[in-house]
């Protein structure tokens, strides 16, 4: 049983700097990059936990804003349904009830006059390219102004990593020539010039670390098969909006982030040459190495880029840091913990294949992809959701579900039935308590401040 | 069930705790234009009535039918509850309390108990329920609202009650009788089935009356007259990880103020509760047949007993375990006709309470593929509840040190379930609770019962080790002290209850919510 004292994260990306930055920030441990120095460029969206992230590292993010290396997201503009998709529920509860059954309702009455998003403050903040940022006053429509970032990844990693040097993260240049192995552990790295650098945990936040188990183990997404990733990269030559895009094309989707200063298009088109995409390892921390982020697993999921999945797993590492090598227990639970939240981001995808397959004119492309899904879990939860109007209980939501049921009302993929509770009032007085929030939000949207 | 364009008909078997809750719940909730509601009960059937402990989502249940707590309390002779003692769980001679409430306080970006676990191995012994608010008034038999004052420790606690749950169902029978349930006395003595879909279709009463019914609840206790007899739903045995299967209960005249905790203490073949209302004491020996009769455990609950014996020994059998579906055709069963869970953690009323608040969310609505994901949704959340419950009972016993009978014996070597090994393992490695979202007791309970019954890890988060060594042990003496002196600004319990019947108390209770912890925190 040897104690942790040092981290060692191998490779220099946004990824690496990130885990470093936020290791160093929480744990009295030293902790090194062996920075590898890729290029970067582009830009990353992530979801609103993103500003937890950054009150952990005692980041200022309005500076961030306000310098243009961040734009804030409000919503996501699914183009193809022209919907827009915000992070939290639109509407608000009421008697209790979930505000989509009120929805269902309206539209099961033909009473409901408005999209979904309609009901959404930030939704209809991004559609009018307006921003404000979000109240803390529960009690204000403001509160409901939840946003993620869309970040301009060369930038932000330089902003990342001059805090992670003053939170005393160590950084080392050179390059790997060979990993050096016992089992499953990483013994050292041994480097071009002859040295040798060595701790008790790895953080592999580039992949090099792997081992051949792990490289065994990894696996591919069934249902990602068929698509390959290309990243455009260009400046941008509009505003910056505080909205992402997807818009699905043929036999692919093409998602877009932009900042004030570039743009990035990310397209999932068909595959013509192996592809990472869809590829994740179920152990991702065996022996002493622990791969984290694109290293560990790559699946796009269209609200947010790898970033989040990085900082989620640095933040479980943290949640139950070992204070020694005997972790058995708190590496398998780490490893479970993962395992889940792949799962939910699989399913995350695959109910984007759904939603292609499920639109207007769709192509048998998409229909046969859809088809071709084998996941008994989304199947049991889009069941109940389309026949019932009932979201499943789900525990340790990765996407929560309310992307899930904005994305399907958004795409006018209605339930067939709503909660009795509801269907028991008067058609007319529903209508009249839909018409009026919606009345309220439209007037608070208008009022708010342009963007940029 | 038929979901077509008219009244539905629900019959619910059985009054007592469960049927009652039912019945009002459904009257406050659905549209009695389109739900006809029908409750059938005998007088001739006794009810079990041990839910007389009781967890804060009791006040959930409450709040949402609109219940005033004065009221309830004064008709079910109500006592504040503000956790459970258990006694001689570990080793004999040790106790602890398991409050409905959190500890400490949060550093560096680790739970408390990581601060906790460093500050002992620096000397300080102090156990943890010194830092929980909840527990130290439960010591001290004080009790305030939570949130009544500014004060941070004022949001780290809920309360429950201990209530006569017998008052209980005749105080929701009368809200329930208000909002039209009907109530028929007798009792079932044949049920028609169709032959096409095997569903309920017609209740037979020994009075020959006939009631057709859309949906039926079966609350008929352990008979399970619709779902065990009729239906033959398969029953899952629990009994080889929590093999009590028996118990005896008398009421006891109160011989002091009432505690506001209930107390389950441990003896060679099981453990008994104590819970004390505002006339009279329930008392109960809970114990496992194969190691111990009838006639011992009658006579070790007599002699602990401190007041007159009320009535005559009530005697129950059980087996532990649950419905392998709590719904099936059109027929639901809330209640002990859908499993048994020893009251160990009162957990018999929040179940009953689980089963109907799921089920009015999933209640059965557009067409049958629809009724059929909703029936297989509300049994995986039945399920689920169930089974999460089981493993933090049996961690009471798996955890004990005790070896000073055959019973003990066993439980101390018993095969725990996969499910609960692995989080054992995960906290003797550095005191991590697996996380989960769902279900009664979260991370708070779970350590209680590990630090309880003596299982601690040997060492702790690093981030505990950011704190310097001096600054850590004051500041959880701080806590300590501040604690038990706010404490002592705070009315006895006696006090708190003899105000209840006064016109000048304005005061109004806090809200509720569906946790075990508070409101607030």
């Amino acid at each position: 049983m040897t104690a942790v004292n040092s981290i060692l994260v191998y490779g220099g990306s946004l990824d690496g700097w990130m885990a470093a930055a936020l290791l160093a920030r929480s744990l009295p441990l030293t902790v090194t990059v062996l920075d590898t120095q890729p290029q970067e460029s582009g830009v990353e969206a992530t979801l609103p936990a993103i500003t937890g992230f950054h009150h952990r590292l005692g980041l200022n993010e309005r500076a961030l804003i306000d310098n243009g290396i961040a734009t804030p997201t409000l919503a996501t503009h699914y183009r193809a349904s022209d919907s827009w998709v915000p992070f939290e529920a639109p509407g608000f509860t009421l008697d209790g009830l979930p505000f989509h059954h009120y929805a269902v309702y309206g539209h099961l009455n033909g009473r409901l006059e408005a999209a979904f998003d309609a009901f959404s403050l930030p939704a209809q903040a991004a559609r009018r390219q307006r921003y404000h940022p979000q109240s803390n006053d529960a009690g204000s429509l403001l509160a409901t102004l939840n946003s993620g970032l869309q970040l301009d990844r060369d930038r932000y990693r330089s902003v990342i990593m001059a805090l992670a040097k003053e939170l005393g993260v160590h950084r080392r240049t050179g390059a790997l020539l060979k990993v050096e192995r016992a089992g499953d552990d990483v013994e050292s790295l041994l480097l071009e010039d002859g040295e040798r650098l060595s701790a008790e945990l790895f953080v592999d936040a580039d992949g090099a670390l792997m081992s051949d188990a792990q490289k065994e183990q990894t696996e591919r997404l069934a249902s990602a098969e068929g698509f390959a990733v290309e990243r455009l990269v260009a400046p941008q030559t509009e505003v910056a909006c505080p909205c992402t895009r997807v818009t699905q094309r043929e036999e692919g989707w093409e998602l877009e982030r932009g900042t004030a200063a570039c743009v990035e298009r990310l397209r999932l088109g068909a595959e013509d040459s192996p592809s990472e995409f869809g590829r994740y390892c179920p152990t991702p921390w065996m022996g002493n190495t622990l791969a984290v982020g694109q290293a560990a697993g790559e699946l796009e999921a269209f609200v947010t880029g790898p970033l989040h999945w990085l900082q989620t797993a640095v933040v479980r590492l943290l949640d139950a840091f070992p204070a020694s090598t005997d972790w058995r227990a708190t590496r398998a639970e780490y490893n479970r913990r993962t395992l889940l939240e792949w799962r939910d981001r699989q399913a995350f995808f695959e109910l984007h294949l759904y939603l292609a397959a499920h639109s207007q004119g769709a192509s048998d492309v998409w229909r046969q992809r859809w088809h071709k899904v084998d996941n008994p879990e989304l199947l049991r939860w889009l069941t109940l959701f389309q026949t019932a109007g009932l979201v499943a209980s789900r525990e340790l939501q990765a996407l929560p579900d309310a992307l899930r049921v904005s994305l399907l009302l958004g795409h006018q993929l209605w339930p067939q039935a709503c909660d009795p509770q509801v269907s028991a009032r008067e058609p007319a007085a529903v209508a009249h308590e839909l018409a009026k929030m919606r009345q309220m939000i439209d007037r608070a949207a208008t009022q708010l401040p342009p963007y940029p | 069930m038929n979901t077509a364009n008219r009244t539905h008909h629900w019959i619910i078997v059985g009054g007592g705790t469960a049927g009652w809750m039912a019945a009002a719940a459904f009257s406050a909730k659905l549209d009695a234009s389109e739900h006809r509601i029908t409750l059938i009960e005998s007088d001739a059937i006794g009810t079990v009535g041990v839910g007389e402990a009781t967890v804060p989502h009791l006040r959930y249940f409450n709040q949402v039918l609109g219940i005033d707590e004065r009221d309830f309390m004064r008709e079910t002779q109500a006592t504040y509850k503000l956790g459970i003692e258990f006694v001689d769980w570990g080793h004999v001679g040790d106790r602890y309390l398991h409050p409905f409430g959190v500890y400490g306080e949060p550093a560096h970006q680790v739970g408390f108990f990581q601060s906790w676990l460093k500050a002992r191995s620096l000397g300080d012994k102090a156990p943890l329920e010194a830092y929980a608010p909840g527990a130290v008034m439960a010591r001290h038999e004080r009790f305030a609202y939570p949130g009544s004052s500014a004060h941070p420790f004022s949001r780290k606690y809920s309360y429950a009650f201990h209530i006569d749950a017998s008052r209980y169902a005749r105080f929701l029978r009368r809200y329930a009788e208000a909002r039209g349930v009907v109530r028929i006395e007798g009792k079932v003595s044949d049920v028609q089935r169709s032959s096409v879909t095997g569903d309920i279709q017609q209740l037979t009463l020994d009075s020959g009356e006939r009631l057709w019914g859309d949906g039926f609840i079966d609350c008929s206790g352990f008979r399970a007259v619709l779902h065990g007899q009729t239906l033959g739903v398969g029953f899952e045995n629990w009994s080889q990880w929590l093999p009590c299967d028996r118990a005896v209960a008398i009421p006891s005249a109160s011989q002091s103020a009432p505690r506001p905790y209930t107390r389950a203490i441990a003896h060679a073949a099981g453990w008994r509760w104590q819970i004390p209302l505002q006339h009279r004491t329930g008392n109960g020996v809970v114990y496992c047949s194969e190691h111990m009769s009838a006639d011992q455990a009658t006579r070790k609950l007599l002699e602990s007993m401190d007041g007159e014996p009320l009535a005559e020994p009530n005697h129950l059998q059980f087996t532990t375990g649950v419905r392998s579906k709590s719904w099936s055709h059109n027929s639901v069963a809330i209640g002990l006709s859908a499993g048994f869970l020893e009251p160990l953690e009162s957990t018999s009323i929040y179940l009953i309470q689980s089963a109907i608040m799921n089920f009015l969310e999933c209640l059965p609505r557009g067409e049958e593929n629809a009724v059929e994901a909703l029936r297989n949704e509300f049994n995986r959340r039945m399920a689920l509840e169930y089974e999460r419950v089981r493993d933090f009972l049996i961690l009471h016993y798996t955890l004990t040190t005790r070896d000073d009978s055959a019973f003990w014996h066993r439980m101390r070597t018993l095969e725990r379930p996969h499910s609960l090994e692995r989080k054992i393992a995960l906290f003797r490695e550095q005191g991590q609770v697996e996380h989960y979202e769902l279900g009664m007791f979260l991370e708070p309970s779970w350590l209680a019962v590990y630090e309880g019954q003596g299982l601690l890890p040997e060492r702790w988060h690093p981030a505990a080790d950011r704190a310097a060594e001096g600054a850590l042990l004051a500041s959880l003496r701080r806590f300590r002290e501040e604690t038990a002196r706010w404490v002592d600004t705070l009315p006895g319990h006696d006090h708190c209850l003899t105000q209840l019947g006064m016109e000048a108390d304005e005061a109004p209770w806090p809200p509720a919510a569906m946790s075990l912890y508070g409101v607030f925190s």
